[in-house]
């Protein structure tokens, strides 16, 4: 084995710090390092050199004690002299070579990286989001509420006795539910520009406008929004959502980060497309929760969605057609998924 | 390739013109590049910084003037330090805005106060980091300087409606150049303004006839019989009425047209840069010999581009190691030093610069622009 390793390689000698170069070869001498211009010795050292690791076939560069610099671009032939061949680091990276690892290696990475899209981002979420301690959603409550009661919000001009007569009919559903009424509030508002509204946020404060209560035509249509809104909270819908963004964003980063602008700019759109269909997926998921609710109550389960239908008159003909771009689906795809349930009759 | 703009530099004598060549290919790169990715994702993202450095090095090292290669120096525990402050600095944000909305009022100041200084640090790092023939480059900020060009204009370009983009597009390139050593020896960039408006002019101009030529095709398109029906049809799969069907057609026409202003300004932003990066380089000499060329053809080059996007995005991201071997193979070999004289008598500025504290910024200054 030993004959094959070479005597001596040939390159180019920097000067430390300098940019001229002269032809040199590098040789052995004992235990010394030796390199040598034109035939005459320029430096000799005992001390180990720094070498770069070996990129593709990129010129490799022999740092020297005293910061001087033997380039070379036979990188088989250093491997040899300095005995790198036998390094792990070397077999291994020789494996990029191989053009048949390296599709097998192709495969393995789509599949990773289409389970890590499909599978792990959600289940990472959904354990961040069980993992956040209640006092961190409730200050992401009190935030949130503290903000859209400055910016957007009025207070409700609902009646006492209206608000309270509410307020039990949630307190009702709760324990239909199963859970314990203490972690959760129920919020009524002005809702000034959002008009009818209902919306639940992670610490289990549940916000329904004064102009979503006055659209209802019975209890039914009441109840089912408070259940859809409930099961956001239990569900930890919206906690997930924020880990699913911050997530993609890190990812998005990390895999795309060093391209041209233009994978950047695709990979951002992509993510918030992504971001809208996890977010249709929680309302049908909060639906199908309210639904089954209504059902144990002996409530109507499609009174709520009559109710959305009248709220999206409202909006106009853009916002009952669910699509790639809506953050909610449709409510005629909702209608669809509920009528499904086994307890339905359409 | 780069005949023009020689100016009246190169008159008189004749001098030599060293065209960059790229030497890597896409097969050979594809090899590095699956490897950086499995072990990317088999370690969640830790071995991404020796991923990144590993692909600096294959392009720096593939990318030759004058018989010379240039390398790449960072170590990938500095990269390593960097990323994890950037993201544990993202995730406190993220979750801190999420629980204090208001507290983006305090954020905001720190951010544009702190910005220069960041992006002067990361200005250095890269430089610090590249080196040519045994010699690295090295960058040279100043604060003030920096609030003006990266905080300052850009926020008064807002309020003109882009028109002053131009001069922040010189004011920082020239900042850059001005600012970049080789060695000891300082880049000298003087670019003039003018040229920067026509290139701003040129790229807006192909936009607006991009957009015009849409509107066109999209009215002729709603206009026609078969649009109403089609409009009508997808009305009745969603099972919503179709009383609206002027308005359907109309707000779908419409919302086409909308779908095309994105990309079109995309696009015509990547011309812009690639026409600024002709300009600033033409505008840049060291040492009073050796002037920097660049020869980017703009339509070329964002067709590069999108031509690259189609593939990977056809290939589930195969084709990715071929798309930048192909975007830096144009962009090396439209570039050049013009040189009256040898370009090996540099040397490194002495080595004191490397201070403890200095060291312990550039750690810091892992973090760089692509994250």
């Amino acid at each position: 084995m030993t004959d094959r390793r070479p005597q001596s390689i040939s390159g180019r000698y920097f000067e430390p710090n300098k940019s001229k170069s002269r032809p040199a070869l590098l040789s052995r001498s004992g235990s010394r390092l030796e390199i040598a211009v034109d035939g005459g010795l320029v430096g000799a050292y005992s001390s180990d050199p720094e070498i770069s690791s070996r990129v593709g076939n990129i010129p490799r560069r022999v740092t020297l004690s005293d910061g001087s610099v033997f380039e070379t671009s036979d990188n088989d032939g250093l491997e040899l002299f300095f005995g790198l061949d036998r390094h792990l680091s070397t077999r291994f990276f020789a494996l990029e070579k191989r053009s048949r690892w390296t599709a097998l290696v192709a495969v393995v990475c789509i599949a990773l990286v289409f389970c890590v899209y499909r599978y792990g981002m959600p289940v990472a979420a959904r354990f961040a989001a069980s993992a956040t301690p209640a006092i961190v959603s409730s200050a992401i409550d009190r935030g949130a509420l503290e903000t859209l009661d400055k910016v957007l919000f009025e207070a409700s001009v609902l009646e006492v006795h209206e608000q309270e007569r509410i307020d039990a009919l949630f307190r009702t559903i709760i324990d239909t539910a199963g859970k314990d009424t203490n972690d959760f509030r129920l919020l009524f508002r002005d809702g000034g520009a959002i008009g009818a509204n209902a919306f639940a946020l992670p610490g289990g404060s549940i916000v329904i406008t004064d102009q979503i209560v006055q659209l209802t035509e019975n209890d039914d249509e009441l109840a089912g929004v408070l259940g859809h809104e409930l099961a956001h909270v239990v569900e930890q819908h919206s906690l997930q959502q924020i880990y699913r963004a911050v997530g993609w964003v890190i990812v998005a980063g990390l895999v795309a980060g060093d391209s041209g602008q233009l994978v950047e700019e695709a990979v951002a759109q992509v993510g918030a497309l992504q971001s809208l269909s996890y977010s249709r997926a929680f309302e049908t998921s909060a639906d199908i929760y309210s639904a089954r609710l209504m059902h144990t109550l002996g409530r109507n389960p499609l009174a709520f969605i009559d109710l959305l239908e009248r709220v999206t008159l409202e909006c106009g003909p853009s916002c009952d057609h669910s699509s790639l771009l809506s953050s909610h689906p449709g409510t005629v795809d909702r209608r669809r998924d509920i009528e499904q349930l086994e307890f339905v009759d359409p | 390739m780069l005949e023009r703009n020689e100016g009246a530099f190169g008159r008189g004598q004749t001098p030599a013109r060293h065209i960059g060549r790229f030497e890597g290919n896409a097969s050979e790169y594809f090899g590095i590049w699956i490897v950086n990715l499995l072990l990317s994702i088999v370690t969640l993202g830790i071995y991404t910084a020796w991923a990144k450095v590993r692909q600096r090095r294959y392009f720096y090292g593939n990318t030759i003037l004058d018989g010379h290669s240039f390398d790449y120096h960072a170590k990938p525990i500095a990269i390593l330090k960097g990323r994890v402050i950037v993201v544990v600095a993202l995730v406190m944000f993220q979750v801190l805005s999420s629980i204090q909305p208001f507290l983006i009022l305090v954020l905001l100041p720190a951010y544009i106060f702190l910005a220069p200084w960041v992006f002067n640090r990361a200005l250095t790092f890269n430089a610090r980091v590249t080196s040519y023939r045994n010699v690295r480059f090295h960058f040279q900020g100043r604060y003030r300087r920096a609030l003006l060009v990266f905080i300052v204009m850009p926020f008064l370009t807002a309020f003109t409606f882009g028109l002053l983009y131009p001069v922040v597009s010189k004011m920082t390139q020239e900042y850059i150049g001005d600012s970049t050593y080789y060695g000891s020896e300082k880049f000298h960039c003087q670019p003039r303004l003018g040229p920067y408006y026509k290139n701003l002019g040129a790229c807006v101009t192909v936009a607006i006839v991009v957009l015009a030529v849409t509107t066109g095709i999209v009215f002729t398109v709603t206009a026609m019989p078969f649009w109403d029906g089609l409009v009508d049809r997808l009305a009745e799969n969603q099972g919503g009425s179709t009383g609206d069907q002027i308005d359907n057609a109309f707000s779908l026409g419409m919302f086409l047209m909308l779908l095309a202003v994105y990309p079109v300004f995309i696009l015509s932003y990547i011309a812009y840069r690639a026409g600024v990066r002709n300009i600033t380089f033409n505008a840049t000499t060291i040492a009073n010999q050796h002037r920097l060329q660049s020869g980017l053809k703009r339509r070329r080059y964002v067709w590069i581009l999108v031509t690259n996007l189609f593939a990977m995005i056809l290939t589930l991201g195969l084709l990715r190691p071929w798309a930048s071997v192909r975007t830096w193979r144009y962009i090396v070999g439209h570039t050049a030093v013009l040189s009256k004289g040898p370009l090996d008598d540099f040397a490194d500025k002495a080595g004191a610069e490397g201070s403890v504290t200095a060291s312990q910024f550039l750690d810091i200054e892992g973090i760089d622009f692509g994250l």
